[in-house]
């Protein structure tokens, strides 16, 4: 089943002779379940896709479509609420908060919604995660490794449709990176995560069900 | 002449002890009421201390904030000189790049400061003369601007060490991070987190968003305490000193409007020919006249004499011989003198109502004013106690000049006739209808006059030249005293707005470094889906929490300091406890105006930034 559909999306950044085309008349789907690597060289409009689908941007043309909705007909309230419920975001240096503990900074969009937190399934999370013994640490007083684990963690409370890491160990050493993608990979084997990950490293890509080469702002 | 004594009613009973006779010493007693409440000893070193306090409390806050300022600047700049060291500068080059930067900046700076604290100066002492101008006596061309090099160069010198001390530690800080920490601009939490544990009602109440604020409050508690503690002691010098100003001026306000005259005039020292001659003046509109008799009514009866601890009550006559350097008493025994003071028909009846006596059932009776205010010891606390036993209908008996009389007591009263209100003497006020007692030989003492134009009449009387004439303009006095309130009401509040603007930049620099810092955690908050207006309530409420804790703060010192000065000073005249609500809505609306406005402000300044550029520009 068909959970992501991009549609002629374009971004352009500049005008006249700094025009730059990030991104241009890209198209593709996602189905549920499927782990989808985007691969490509610095600059080639891979960061600027993964922000558009996960509604932080917005394209200059081109439309997204999650769960069969047009992300970009919601306002800027409505996509944000959308995306705490639907969308997980993994980030490259992680963005936790800093005065939150791992706990606090995992249940966060689910209390920005002011959902309950379901003490189960987090205890579930957290122990898949590995962090049983670190729920109360602060993010400065956690590893790399650990500190990326509760982002992964952050992304999947809220069982999104679909969750978007941006290069998710590019800041880590080897063996962390192996932990990190191990995670990735059991979440999208176990839960039937859909995940789409950008990376430069074609063997953590190799992981994927399916890759993706942008060039320049064009999947090739 | 004027003498300053202290504890003047004490000094009063030795001089009537050596013989001599109350009619002949005219105590100014307006004067004496501005030594009980604005300029006593006590009064003045209060004022002195609280400038003292005032000015360490702004040198310590402007310290604080250039301290403040420099770190902010820093941090800011961080990325700077993390780029700097990756390219390969030294530590040395960086810290000296930031000492040379501050030492350009003192030299800009300390000159302009120094020129528009002058011209400040210049332009304050310009309204103040313009507003009291007309106030000021004639031989007091208002204030005059002198430059003293003293403070000038101490604020100097002052600035320097701050700059140089503040300086040295962002140098310090700077050249200490390493390259990659400094380029990701990572925000040192030294915070252990237990300290961030939030009571269940702030997110029960506030929700998450509550939360976050509460706990944001917590990260960097350094700049978290100043900023409370700059606006908290705002409060508390704008509530301490409001209460000091009210109880100082606006009590002498009140004691002027209480008065039905406008002009006194002293006439015991004046021929009965130049009275005429004053009371044919114009602008004589309203006259009371207060008469005194020249010998003293000595009374028989001293049991009915209430002793006061300390005090001397009962005098004992006699001479103080210089040989043997001691006093020497008649050996008649101790006795007491009581004053009598007469008024005339109209003014009688007047007082008579006013201390609610009908005049139709007293004739030939006496009132007995019987108040006695005195200090207790050497402090400024004052005492209030009554002389006599007498009660009403009780008959006082005495001798005047050895000729025994008696009074009937109609009425005993702590009012005070006219042009006695503040005069506390140790024998009591026995008041009589001059018409009634024409045999006791009464002298006039004084006149008071309620005059459509009190300026002008003293200068009619001014023109008359007669001798022995001592008179005072209540119109004058209060013009001058609104004068004096003015002035000192200028300089406090003065002092006033410039801690709350210290207080001011310290709440703006700590809220608008605290957004620089968080740039990052903002965008990954909205990023996990945190909306607008979920995160315009998360700031407000952080600086609410902020205002909340520093309004309690200040509110609470307010009342101490409003309690100290009310044991200081025991006042509790007329008006009961003072309540400074007042001050304290208005600094509830101050402190909330003007957070509103810092929201706004820096608001304005995350919400321009895009979310997505935010953590491009982290991710490089």
């Amino acid at each position: 089943m068909e959970i992501l559909r991009v549609e002629n999306l374009s971004k352009i950044y500049g005008k006249d002779e700094v025009q730059v085309n990030a991104l241009d008349n890209v198209s593709f789907t996602v189905d549920e379940g499927e782990f989808v690597a985007i691969v490509g060289a610095s600059g080639s409009g891979k960061s600027t896709l993964l922000h558009l689908i996960g509604g932080v941007d917005r394209p200059t043309s081109g439309k997204v479509f999650i769960d069969g909705k047009d992300i970009y007909k919601f306002n800027d309230d409505e996509l944000a609420v959308f995306r705490r419920r639907q969308v997980g975001l993994i980030y490259q240096f992680y963005n936790l908060i800093p005065i939150l503990n791992v706990e606090e900074n995992i249940t966060l969009p689910l209390k920005l919604d002011n959902r309950k937190v379901d003490e189960e399934k987090l205890n579930e999370l957290i122990k898949l995660l590995g962090l049983e013994d670190r729920r109360k640490h602060l993010p400065n007083e956690l590893s790399g490794g650990q500190q990326q684990r509760t982002s992964i963690g952050r992304a999947m409370i809220t069982n999104p449709s679909i969750i978007l890491a941006d290069e998710p160990t590019g800041n880590l050493d080897s063996k962390s990176s192996e932990e990190i993608v191990k995670l990735l990979e059991k979440s999208n084997k176990d839960y039937k995560q859909t995940i789409i990950m950008i990376t430069h490293n074609m063997d953590i890509a190799k992981i994927a069900d399916r890759i993706i080469r942008l060039e320049d702002g064009r999947i090739v | 002449m004027f003498y300053e004594i202290q504890g003047v009613s004490s000094n009063l009973e030795m001089i009537s002890s050596d013989n001599l006779k109350y009619d002949n010493i005219i105590t100014n007693d307006e004067l004496l009421r501005w030594e009980a409440f604005a300029f006593s000893d006590s009064t003045v070193s209060t004022l002195f201390a609280i400038s003292g306090i005032v000015i360490f409390i702004i040198i310590f806050t402007s310290v604080f904030c250039i301290r403040n300022s420099f770190a902010i600047a820093t941090t800011e700049k961080m990325k700077m000189y993390g780029m700097l060291s990756s390219v390969g500068a030294t530590r040395k080059q960086i810290r000296r790049n930031v000492i040379f930067e501050s030492l350009i900046l003192g030299v800009i700076a300390i000159p302009i400061g120094i020129l528009s604290g002058i011209f400040a100066v210049f332009v304050l002492i310009k309204i103040v003369n313009s507003l009291i101008g007309e106030f000021l006596l004639a031989n007091v061309d208002g204030i005059i601007m002198k430059v003293t090099p003293l403070p000038i160069v101490l604020s100097a010198i002052l600035s320097i060490i701050t700059i140089y001390l503040s300086a040295r530690s962002s140098a310090k800080k700077a050249s200490k991070v390493n390259p990659i920490e400094l380029l990701r601009n990572a925000e040192k939490i030294t915070i252990k987190p237990n300290k961030l544990k939030t009571p269940k009602i702030i997110s029960k109440v506030f929700k998450t968003g509550g939360e976050l604020a509460y706990k944001n409050l917590k990260r960097s508690r350094k700049r978290y305490r100043t900023t409370v503690i700059s606006i908290a002691v705002s409060i508390f010098v704008f509530i301490t000193m409001n209460t000091f100003l009210t109880n100082m001026f606006d009590l002498a306000d009140d004691y002027y409007k209480d008065y039905s005259y406008n002009v006194k005039l002293y006439v015991n020292d004046v021929d009965s020919k130049d009275i005429d001659r004053i009371q044919k003046l114009n602008y004589m509109d309203e006259k009371f006249a207060l008469y005194e008799i020249a010998d003293n009514f000595e009374i028989y009866d001293i049991d009915k004499v209430n002793e006061i601890p300390g005090q001397i009550i009962l005098t004992e006559g006699g001479y103080y011989d210089e040989e043997k350097e001691e006093f020497i008493p008649d050996g008649k025994g101790k006795r007491m003198e009581m004053n009598i003071v007469g008024l005339d028909d109209e003014t009688f009846n007047k007082y008579l109502k006013e201390i609610g006596v009908n005049p139709k059932n007293i004739t030939n009776q006496a009132i007995l004013s019987d108040q006695y205010f005195y200090y207790i010891g050497d402090t400024s606390k004052r005492a209030e106690k009554r002389i006599y036993k007498y009660n009403k209908n009780d008959t006082i008996v005495g001798k005047i000049n050895d000729e025994e009389k008696s009074f009937k007591v109609a009425a005993v009263t702590d009012i005070k006739p006219y042009g006695l209100e503040t005069t506390y003497r140790v024998g009591g006020d026995l008041i009589v209808n001059v018409d009634e007692y024409k045999k006791l030989n009464f002298e006039p003492r004084a006149i008071l006059v309620q005059s459509s134009n009190a300026d002008k009449l003293v200068e009619e009387l001014e023109k008359l030249n007669i001798n022995g004439l001592q008179y005072v303009n209540f119109d004058e006095m209060a013009r001058e005293e609104r004068a004096m309130s003015l002035i000192v009401k200028i300089f406090l509040y003065g002092f006033i707005t410039v801690i709350t603007l210290i207080g001011v930049t310290n709440i703006f620099n700590t809220i608008t470094s605290n957004m620089e810092l968080r740039q990052k955690e903002f965008a990954s908050l909205k990023s996990i889906g945190m909306t607008k207006k979920e995160f315009n309530r998360m700031i407000n409420l952080e600086t609410c929490f902020y205002s909340v804790k520093s309004l309690i703060y200040g509110i609470v010192l307010g009342l101490i300091g409003t309690f100290a000065l009310y044991m200081a000073f025991s006042i509790k005249i007329e008006k009961g406890i003072y309540i400074p609500i007042n001050p304290i809505i208005i600094s509830i609306i101050a402190v909330f105006i003007l957070v509103f406005i810092i929201m706004k402000y820096s608001m304005a300044k995350i919400n321009k930034q895009n979310t997505i550029e935010t953590i491009r520009n982290e991710n490089i």
